[in-house]
C-alpha cells in the first residue's frame, strides 16, 4: 500500500506539472499582422510604410542604373566586370544584382501598395473622402510601380493582392498591365488633389496625369498621352525655373518646375538602414547613392562612363552670347570641359581635366560637386521623378506624333520655352530652323532637344525603344552607330531587360522575354 | 507570466515542499549505521595475466581514502585497512576489481585487460545501458583518442573518431568545426544536439574540453528518440569527469603548440606584370572596350606573409579530484591563450569546473558546474581579401593614392585589384567578443525502493555576450570611399533554463529484465539582445576614441526580448531475456512555442529490437566471441525555426519625409510568414551487427540506415513577385532521404608485458537525395550548383569545357548540329564550351550537372601503440571520391580583372600549344565565368591529422614518491595531407546548396604540439 502511495504521488508530480499556458508567448518586440489593421489610422501609418519604399535602392539609384544605364547614354570600364558586363549589355547572368534587385524591389513597393488598398475597404472610416484619399495615394504609387516594371520587362506579373509565401503570379500580358496601370492613374487622377499643403512628398493629381501621358506614349497611345500631359501642361501651375541647375540641387528643391520629387536628405548615413525591412533599430536611410557610382573618381568609382556622342550633341550650336549650352557643363565632365567653360570648377577643386583617372566623359547630373569637395555614400538631392520641362518636351512630341504637321507649331513652342530658359536662340531663328518643315525632321529634331534637357534622367532605354529600337532597324542602325556596346551586343529584343533568371526558373506561369 | 515566477512556479509544482521533507525524514530513518571493526595491514603484488607486475595500478580501501599505488615490482602495502573491508584495485585498461579482505593479510590480485569493449557502459539519455545490450547505433569517445591534439571546441575531438560523424573543420579562431551526423537531414541547420551533463546545449568554444569523461553519439532513431525534438541530427551527449573514490588525486598538464597556416605559391611581381600585359595585349588585340596596360607600380609585396603569422597557443589545465563512499568531488581549472594565425586576431579563455556528488541514505545528490570567460579579438582581413590582392600594391604607400591613413590600395592606371588591403583591415579597428558563462546542471536522486529512482534534474545555461566593434572607416580597397567611423556596443544574455522529473526503474524477473524511465520536461530560453552605435568617434591625438560615447552622430539602439519554451512527455522501456533478446520501446511528446497554438504538439516513438545470437546455445563458432544483430525504427522532430516565425510582424520603422525634413513614421508589413508552421519530423530504420572474433581482439560494427525526413522547415526562397523583403519565410516543405552504411574496425592487442597496440578505421558513406522541395518547386539553382528533386542537394551545375581552341579553323569547326558557329568570337587559346542545350551560342542555359561534391566515401584512422614506457599514436580522416569547386584559383586564373597569380603559371599562347589554361584577356569573361567546369577539383584528401610521441615516467625516482606520473610528449597536427586540390585546404565548411564550393575558406592550421602531464 506504501510503495501504491508513494508512485501516485510521484506520477501525479510527473505529469500534472506542467501547463500549456507556458507555451504561449507572444513577440513582445513588434505588431504582429493579425493583432493590427484594425483601424483607419493602421491603414494610414500603412501608406506612410508603403512612401517609404521610395528609399529602396530602386528608386534612388537602380532607377537610373536600369534605365539611363542600359540605354546609348553609358557604357561601363569598371574593374568589377560583372557590372561592366551587365551595363555593357553582355548579360551573362539574368539574376545581375541590378537587374534582379531592381525587379525585386518593385515587387516590394507593389505589395506594400497592395496592403493600403486591400485593408483600407476593411477597416472603418470616420469619412469616406479620407478613404478615397488614401486609396488614391495607394493607387497612384502602386500605377508608377507597375509602369516601371512594365516598361522595364514587358510581361510581368500582375498582383493586386495580399501576397502568400506560395504565390506563382501569372505572366500578364503587356495591354493588360497597361489597362490596369491606367487605371490605377485614372483613380488617382480623379480622386487626388492639386497639392497637399506643406507636404511636397505625396503623390498628386498632376503625378497621375503626368504618368498616364507617360503610360500612353510609351504605349503607342498618343492621342490619349497629348490629353493626359495636356492637363499638367496648361493648369498653369507649373513654370520652367530660370536656372537649369536648379532642378539638380538640394537646396532648390520643389519648385516650381517640379510635379513630383522623391523627398531626399542626408541625416542618416548608416548603410543598413535604408531597406528598413527589419526591427532591428537600424535607421530609415533617406538619402540616395547614385552619385556615388556614376561620378568619375574620385568623387565616385567612375563605374559609369559616359559616351562622347553627348559631348558632340551639345556643340551642335551656340547660344545667345556664342557660348556652348550651358546644360552640357551641368550634365557632363568631359575633356574640353575647361576650356568650353573658362572658369568652371568640379567638385571644388577642379579646374583641370585630369587624364590620369579620367579618360572618358563622366555623368554631372545629381552629383554634389557644386556644394561639397567630396563625396558620401548618400546624397540629399531630390530626385525629379516628374518634372514641367520634361513633360514639355514629352508633350511636344505627343503632339506631333498624334496630330502630325499640323501640330508641328505648338510643338516648337514648347520646346522653344525649353531651350530660351538656356539662353538659346528659338528654333526658328536657330541653326535647326529647318526641322520646322516636316514632321520627320522635327521629330529628329525633337529628339535631340529632348536628351540635351534630360539626359541621365529617367527615360531614355524607353524612348530609344519608343522610337524603334529593336523595331525599326534603320533606327535601330543608327543607334549602333553611335554606340559601340550596342554594335557588339545588341540584338532584338534586347530592348526590354531579362526577367531574372530565378523568377522564371522557378515560376512554371512566367517566361523570359524574347531574345533571351 | 514573469519569467522568474514560470520558473519558480514549475519548480514548486514539481518538486512539493512537503513532498521534499517527508521524503528526506524517510531518508534518515532508512539510512544504514557503520559497524566497528579491526584494523590490519595487508600487502600484496598485482599482476597482469602473463604474470609481469603491473605498475602504477590503484589500490584503495573501498568507502575511504585511504589508499596507494604499487610500486615498480607491482607490490603495495596498506595499513589501517579494517578485517572486513573490500580492497579496490584499478588500473587503466584493466578491469576493476573489489576485493574482500577477510581478514587476510596478504592478498595477490591478476587484473585482467578490459578488452572486452562490449561490457563497457554507454549512457543513451536518461540512463545508460551496457555496450552489449543496444540496439541502436552509438559511437563512444574517449579522451584517449584525442588527447594528443590541440582540441579547442567539442566539434575538434570528433574528427576522425566516429563513422558517420562528418566533421569539416575551420582554422578561423572562435569558430567550431561543423559537425554532421549521417548525411543531410533539412535545409537550415544540420547541427546535432549536445547534452553535456543533461544540459542540452549546441556546439560552441566555451567549453573546456579537457574535461570529458566520454562522448556517445547517438546516430540513430531510436537511440536518440527519448530526445525527441531536436534529436533529428543525431545527438551528441557528453559526460564530464567526477571524482573517485580514494585518495585525492591532482593532475596538471600544459600544452604549447606553435600553429602555422598553409601557403599557396602565388606570383612575384615580374611574373604578375607578364601575365596582366599579356592579359591587356590580348584585349586590346581582341578590341574590347577600354583596355590599357597597366603602368605598373615598382613594388613586390607578398600578401600572405605579410598577412599570416606563427601562431601560438597555450593551454594549461589543473585538477584535483577525490571521494569517499559518501561523496565526490573534482574541480578543474583551464587556461587557453591562442594568439591566431594571421594578424590580429586572438582568444582566450579561462574555465572553471565544479563537479561533486553527496550521497546520504536513499538521496544522491549533486552538480556539474562550469563557470568561465572567454574573449575573441578580431580585427578584420580574411584569406580571400590576400586573393584578391596584387604584388605591385605595397602594404604601405605615401601617394596620393593611398587610404586616408596610409595603405596601399592600388590605383585604376597602375595597379587596378578591387580587394581589400588586409593588412589595413587588420589595422582599422577591433571586434571584441567576451562571452561570460555559467552553464551546468544539479541533480537530487531518490532511490525510494531499489527497484525505483526518482530523479529531479535542473540545468541552467547562462551566457552573456558582450561584443564591442568600433572601425576608423576608411576605405582599404580602391573603389571604397571612407565613411564615417564607428563604434557599436551590442550583447545577447541568454538564459536556458531546464526543469526535469524521471522516475526510472529497473526489476530483475528470473531472465527477464526490465529497464524503464519515464518523465517530463520543461525548458524555457530567454534572450535579450541590446545594441547601440554611434559614428564619427572623436580623437585624442590623432588616434580615436573606441567607445559608443565617443560618438558624435547617428545615434541608434535597438533592445529586444525573444522567449520560448519546450514541454515534453517521455518514456522509454528497455526489456531483455537472458541477455539474448532484446526489445527498447521509447516514445517523447513535444509542445513548443515557436508554432501556433493548433500547431504546436508532436509526437515521436521508436522501437528497437536486438538478437544476440551469440548467447543462444546452438552457437557454437569458436572464432566468433560475440555477435549481435539489431534492428529499429524510429520517429524524431525538429523544431528549427526563430523565436516568432510563424507569425508575420509589422514593421514599424517605415518613414517618408512627406515635407522633406522631419520624418513620418509609418508601419507596414515587410516580411511574409507561414501561420500553420509545425513540426520537422525525421523517419529512420537502422539495421546492424556487432560482432567480436578472435577473442575479442577484432570487433566489428556495421551499420546501415535509411531515414527520410518530412515537413523540412526551411526558409525556402520564394519568389521576387510575393513582394516578401527581409528574408524568406519558414515553411515545411522539403523532404530528404538519406542512406548510407558505417563500418567501425578495432584490433587490440597486447603482444606482451611491454608492448600493445590497436588499430581501428571507420568508413562511411552516405547518400542523399531530395524527394520533395515545397511550393511546387522541383529546382532551386544558386551560382555553381543546382538541388533538384530526386537528387542530390547542391549537385555541381556548370558548363562544360572542352580543352582550348588551337586555331581560327577550331573555332568555325565548333558547330552545333543546326550548323550554327557556336562561339564565332573565340580566338585561338579560348576555352571550347560543351553546347549542351545545342542552341549554337553559350550562355547559363548550357549549364549540366557535372559533379557532386558528396564523397564516395569517409576514413578515420586511428593507430596506437605502448612500447615500455613510450606511446605512439597516429590519427587520421579523409574524404575519397569528392569534388570541390575552387573559388580561389578562379580569382587567381581569371586576368579578366586584377587579383593574385599563381605562380609559373602556365597558359595558351601562339607558341606554347600545349597549355591547359586559355589564354589571359583582360576586361573580358569569356575564359573565366564563375560557371564553367573549369573550376571544379579533386578534392579527395586523406589529412594525417595527429601524428604523436610521448614518454611516460611512472612514479619517476626523483620525484621521491610525490609524483605519480609524468607524461612528455609531441604532436604533430595536420602536417601531411594526401591531396590534388590546389588551394588551401580540401577539409573546409561549405554551405548548405553549396556545399562542394570553397570560397577562399581559412584553412586548418599545421601545428606542433608540445605537452606535459604531471599527476600526483
Amino acid at each position: 500500500m506504501k510503495k501504491f502511495i508513494i508512485i501516485s504521488l510521484l506520477s501525479a508530480v510527473l505529469f500534472s506539472s506542467c501547463s500549456e499556458n507556458l507555451l504561449e508567448l507572444n513577440n513582445p518586440n513588434s505588431l504582429v499582422s493579425t493583432n493590427s489593421w484594425n483601424t483607419q489610422d493602421d491603414v494610414k501609418l500603412g501608406l506612410t510604410g508603403a512612401y517609404h519604399v521610395l528609399y529602396n535602392s530602386f528608386y534612388n539609384s537602380f532607377n537610373a542604373f536600369l534605365i539611363s544605364g542600359q540605354s546609348d547614354e553609358f557604357f561601363s570600364q569598371s574593374p568589377d566586370n560583372v557590372l561592366s558586363a551587365f551595363v555593357n549589355l553582355v548579360y551573362g547572368n539574368y539574376d545581375q544584382r541590378w537587374n534582379a534587385r531592381g525587379w525585386d524591389y518593385l515587387y516590394q513597393a507593389v505589395f506594400r501598395a497592395n496592403q493600403v488598398i486591400i485593408h483600407a475597404e476593411e477597416v472603418e472610416w470616420n469619412n469616406v473622402t479620407e478613404k478615397i484619399d488614401v486609396l488614391a495615394q495607394a493607387r497612384a504609387l502602386r500605377g508608377m510601380h507597375y509602369y516601371y516594371l512594365t516598361m522595364l520587362w514587358k510581361n510581368v506579373p500582375l498582383v493586386d493582392w495580399i501576397s502568400a509565401p506560395q504565390d506563382q503570379a501569372a505572366e500578364t500580358p503587356f495591354d493588360e498591365l497597361v489597362v490596369f496601370i491606367e487605371a490605377d492613374l485614372k483613380f488617382a487622377a480623379e480622386n487626388l488633389p492639386e497639392s497637399y499643403a506643406g507636404e511636397p512628398g505625396r503623390v498628386n493629381k498632376y503625378f497621375a496625369y503626368a504618368f498616364l501621358g507617360k503610360l500612353y506614349m510609351n504605349s503607342g497611345q498618343w492621342a490619349k498621352a497629348k490629353e493626359s500631359f495636356a492637363v499638367v501642361v496648361k493648369s498653369n501651375k507649373f513654370s520652367l525655373v530660370a536656372n537649369y541647375m536648379d532642378n539638380f540641387r538640394h537646396d532648390t528643391e520643389n519648385n516650381t518646375e517640379s510635379i513630383w520629387e522623391i523627398q531626399h536628405l542626408d541625416i542618416n548615413t548608416n548603410m543598413g538602414g535604408y531597406f528598413g525591412n527589419s526591427n532591428d533599430g537600424a535607421l530609415t536611410q533617406h538619402g540616395c547613392y547614385r552619385e556615388k557610382f556614376m561620378s568619375g573618381t574620385p568623387y565616385g568609382w567612375g563605374d559609369y562612363s559616359a559616351y562622347p556622342w553627348l559631348v558632340n550633341m551639345y556643340k551642335d550650336e551656340k547660344d545667345k552670347n556664342g557660348s556652348y549650352d550651358i546644360r552640357l557643363c551641368n550634365n557632363l565632365v568631359y575633356p574640353d570641359l575647361f576650356t568650353d567653360f573658362p572658369g568652371e570648377v568640379v567638385f571644388q577643386t577642379r579646374t583641370e581635366w585630369d587624364s590620369n583617372i579620367w579618360k572618358d566623359p563622366w555623368c554631372r547630373k545629381y552629383t554634389t560637386g557644386y556644394y561639397q569637395s567630396s563625396t558620401k555614400w548618400f546624397t540629399p538631392i531630390n530626385t525629379r521623378i516628374l518634372r514641367y520641362g520634361e513633360i514639355l518636351m514629352s508633350y511636344a512630341e505627343c503632339l506631333v506624333e498624334a496630330d502630325g504637321a499640323s501640330g508641328i507649331p505648338e510643338a516648337a513652342r514648347y520646346v522653344d520655352m525649353v531651350r530660351e530658359r538656356v539662353n538659346l536662340y528659338p528654333l526658328v531663328q536657330s541653326v535647326h530652323k529647318d526641322c520646322l518643315n516636316s514632321q520627320n525632321a522635327f521629330i529628329d529634331r525633337l529628339r535631340i532637344e529632348r536628351e540635351k534637357e534630360i539626359c541621365f534622367e529617367y527615360d531614355r532605354f524607353f524612348d530609344l525603344r519608343r522610337w524603334g529600337l529593336g523595331t525599326d532597324a534603320a533606327f535601330t542602325q543608327s543607334v549602333k552607330d553611335r554606340v559601340r556596346k550596342y554594335e557588339v551586343s545588341f540584338t532584338n529584343g534586347k530592348e526590354w531587360l531579362p526577367k531574372p533568371e530565378s523568377e522564371v526558373d522557378n515560376n512554371p506561369n512566367l517566361n523570359q522575354n524574347e531574345g533571351y | 507570466m514573469n519569467n522568474e515566477v514560470s520558473f519558480l512556479l514549475i519548480f514548486f509544482r514539481t518538486t512539493h515542499l512537503v513532498k521534499q521533507i517527508t521524503l528526506w525524514i524517510l531518508a534518515i530513518v532508512l539510512s544504514t549505521t557503520f559497524s566497528l571493526a579491526q584494523n590490519i595491514i595487508v600487502r600484496g603484488t598485482v599482476t597482469d595475466q602473463t604474470g609481469e607486475p603491473i605498475i602504477g595500478a590503484n589500490v584503495s580501501v573501498v568507502g575511504t581514502v585511504n589508499g596507494m599505488i604499487t610500486n615498480l615490482e607491482g607490490t603495495y602495502v596498506i595499513q589501517n585497512v579494517p578485517d572486513n573491508a573490500s580492497l579496490r584495485f584499478s588500473y587503466v585498461g584493466y578491469i576493476t576489481q573489489e576485493v574482500q579482505v577477510n581478514g587476510r593479510t596478504t592478498i595477490n590480485v591478476v587484473m585482467n585487460e578490459e578488452v572486452l569493449l562490449l561490457e563497457e557502459t554507454v549512457v543513451i539519455g536518461y540512463g545508460s545501458v551496457k555496450k552489449a545490450d543496444l540496439t541502436g547505433a552509438v559511437s563512444v569517445v574517449k579522451p584517449d583518442e584525442f588527447k594528443n591534439k590541440s582540441n579547442v571546441s567539442i566539434g575538434d575531438v570528433l574528427q576522425g573518431t566516429a563513422a558517420g560523424v562528418t566533421v569539416r573543420s575551420t582554422g578561423e579562431i572562435g569558430s567550431t568545426p561543423d559537425i554532421k551526423i549521417r548525411g543531410v537531414a533539412n535545409l537550415t541547420n544540420n547541427d546535432p544536439l549536445y547534452v553535456i551533463d543533461g544540459m542540452p546545449t549546441s556546439n560552441d568554444v566555451h567549453f573546456n574540453v579537457n574535461d570529458i569523461e566520454s562522448i556517445q553519439i547517438l546516430k540513430d532513431a531510436s537511440a536518440a528518440a527519448i530526445y525527441g525534438s531536436r534529436a533529428a541530427n543525431g545527438v551528441i551527449i557528453v559526460t564530464t569527469k567526477r571524482g573517485q573514490e580514494g585518495k585525492t588525486r591532482y593532475n596538471f598538464s600544459s600544452q604549447i603548440a606553435i600553429q602555422n597556416l598553409p601557403r599557396l605559391n602565388y606570383a612575384r611581381a615580374d611574373q604578375w606584370k607578364k601575365y596582366y600585359d599579356d592579359a591587356a595585349d590580348n584585349a586590346i588585340a581582341d578590341g574590347i572596350e577600354g583596355v590599357s596596360r597597366m603602368d605598373h607600380w615598382n613594388n613586390d609585396t607578398d600578401w600572405q606573409e605579410e598577412f599570416f603569422k606563427t601562431g601560438v597557443s597555450q593551454n594549461y589545465d589543473f585538477s584535483f579530484s577525490g571521494g569517499t563512499k559518501n561523496g565526490t568531488y573534482r574541480t578543474s581549472f583551464n587556461y587557453l591563450d591562442d594568439t591566431g594565425t594571421t594578424l590580429a586576431r586572438h582568444m582566450s579563455r579561462l574555465t572553471v569546473r565544479l563537479n561533486s556528488s553527496a550521497k546520504l541514505g536513499i538521496f544522491n545528490v549533486g552538480e556539474s558546474v562550469q563557470l568561465g570567460t572567454t574573449t575573441i579579438k578580431n580585427t578584420g582581413g580574411n584569406v580571400f581579401q590576400i586573393v584578391r590582392m596584387i604584388p605591385t600594391i605595397p602594404v604601405y604607400d605615401d601617394s596620393e593614392f593611398a587610404t586616408t591613413d596610409g595603405y596601399g590600395r592600388g590605383s585604376l592606371g597602375n595597379a587596378r585589384a578591387l580587394g581589400q588591403n588586409p593588412i589595413a583591415n587588420a589595422n582599422n579597428g577591433l571586434s571584441k567578443n567576451e562571452v561570460i558563462y555559467v552553464r551546468g546542471t544539479a541533480f537530487a536522486e531518490a532511490m525510494i525502493f531499489t527497484w525505483l529512482k526518482y530523479r529531479l534534474n535542473l540545468g541552467m545555461d547562462i551566457r552573456d555576450r558582450q561584443n564591442n566593434i568600433w572601425r576608423t572607416g576608411y576605405a582599404t580597397a580602391m573603389n571604397n570611399s571612407d565613411g564615417p567611423s564607428s563604434a557599436t556596443n551590442s550583447g545577447n544574455r541568454t538564459i536556458d533554463y531546464l526543469v526535469e522529473n524521471t522516475l526510472s526503474f529497473t526489476k530483475r524477473l528470473g531472465k527477464h529484465n526490465i529497464d524503464a524511465v519515464m518523465g517530463t520536461t520543461y525548458q524555457q530560453t530567454i534572450s535579450n539582445d541590446y545594441s547601440a552605435s554611434q559614428q564619427n568617434l572623436v580623437r585624442a591625438s590623432g588616434s580615436f576614441l573606441t567607445t559608443v560615447s565617443a560618438g558624435t552622430s547617428n545615434p541608434s539602439a535597438s533592445g529586444t526580448l525573444n522567449e520560448a519554451a519546450l514541454i515534453s512527455y517521455l518514456g522509454r522501456i528497455n526489456y531483455d531475456y537472458d541477455g539474448k533478446y532484446l526489445l527498447s520501446l521509447t516514445a517523447r511528446r513535444d509542445g513548443t512555442s515557436r508554432f501556433g497554438k493548433d500547431f504546436r504538439w508532436g509526437t515521436f516513438p521508436s522501437a528497437s529490437i536486438g538478437w544476440r545470437i551469440s548467447r543462444e546455445e546452438f552457437f557454437n563458432v569458436g572464432w566468433i566471441d560475440d555477435l549481435k544483430l539489431r534492428a529499429n525504427w524510429g520517429n524524431l522532430g525538429s523544431q528549427n525555426v526563430g523565436y516568432y516565425d510563424y507569425q508575420s510582424y509589422v514593421n514599424s520603422y517605415p518613414q517618408y519625409l512627406f515635407n522633406n525634413s522631419t520624418p513620418t513614421q509609418g508601419q507596414i508589413v515587410a516580411q511574409l510568414a507561414n501561420a500553420d508552421l509545425s513540426w520537422e519530423t525525421l523517419e529512420q530504420k537502422n539495421f546492424g551487427v556487432d560482432m567480436g572474433f578472435l577473442r575479442n581482439r577484432l570487433q566489428v560494427t556495421a551499420e546501415y540506415y535509411i531515414s527520410t525526413s518530412h515537413d523540412v522547415l526551411t526558409p525556402l526562397p520564394i519568389l521576387m513577385t510575393t513582394g516578401n523583403a527581409g528574408g524568406n519565410p519558414y515553411v515545411n516543405a522539403a523532404s530528404i532521404e538519406n542512406k548510407g552504411f558505417e563500418l567501425t574496425a578495432t584490433w587490440r592487442e597486447r603482444v606482451n608485458k611491454d608492448f600493445n597496440y590497436s588499430v581501428s578505421a571507420n568508413v562511411s558513406h552516405s547518400d542523399n537525395k531530395l524527394l520533395e522541395f515545397g511550393y511546387g518547386k522541383t529546382e532551386q539553382y544558386t551560382t555553381h550548383a543546382v538541388t533538384r528533386v530526386g537528387e542530390p542537394i547542391g549537385m555541381f551545375y556548370l558548363i562544360k569545357t572542352d580543352g582550348l581552341f588551337q586555331s581560327e579553323q577550331e573555332v568555325l569547326d565548333h558547330k552545333n548540329s543546326k550548323g550554327q558557329v557556336i562561339q564565332p568570337n573565340a580566338k585561338p587559346g579560348d576555352i571550347r564550351y560543351i553546347d549542351a542545350n545545342d542552341d549554337g551560342t553559350i550562355t547559363t542555359g548550357d549549364q549540366v550537372i557535372c559533379g557532386s561534391p558528396w564523397p564516395d566515401i569517409e576514413v578515420g584512422l586511428n593507430i596506437s601503440a605502448t612500447y615500455l614506457n613510450w606511446e605512439f599514436a597516429l590519427a587520421g580522416y579523409g574524404n575519397l571520391g569528392v569534388q570541390i569547386y575552387n573559388d580561389t584559383r578562379r580569382y587567381m586564373q581569371s586576368f579578366n580583372d586584377c587579383n593574385s597569380a599563381p605562380v609559373n603559371y602556365d597558359y595558351w599562347t601562339p607558341t606554347n600549344k600545349n597549355s591547359v589554361n586559355p589564354r589571359p584577356l583582360y576586361g573580358d569573361m569569356r575564359n573565366c565565368f564563375d560557371y564553367i567546369d573549369r573550376w571544379l577539383e579533386d578534392g579527395s584528401f586523406f589529412r594525417f591529422n595527429t601524428i604523436s610521441v610521448a614518454y611516460n615516467w611512472k612514479q619517476p625516482a626523483f620525484s621521491k614518491g610525490i609524483v605519480d606520473n609524468i607524461r612528455v610528449g609531441v604532436t604533430a597536427q595536420n602536417l601531411l595531407t594526401i591531396t590534388k586540390y590546389s588551394s588551401y585546404d580540401p577539409d573546409f565548411r561549405g554551405s548548405l546548396f553549396e556545399p562542394g564550393v570553397d570560397y577562399s575558406s581559412y584553412p586548418s592550421p599545421r601545428s606542433f604540439i608540445f605537452s606535459l602531464n604531471l599527476t600526483f
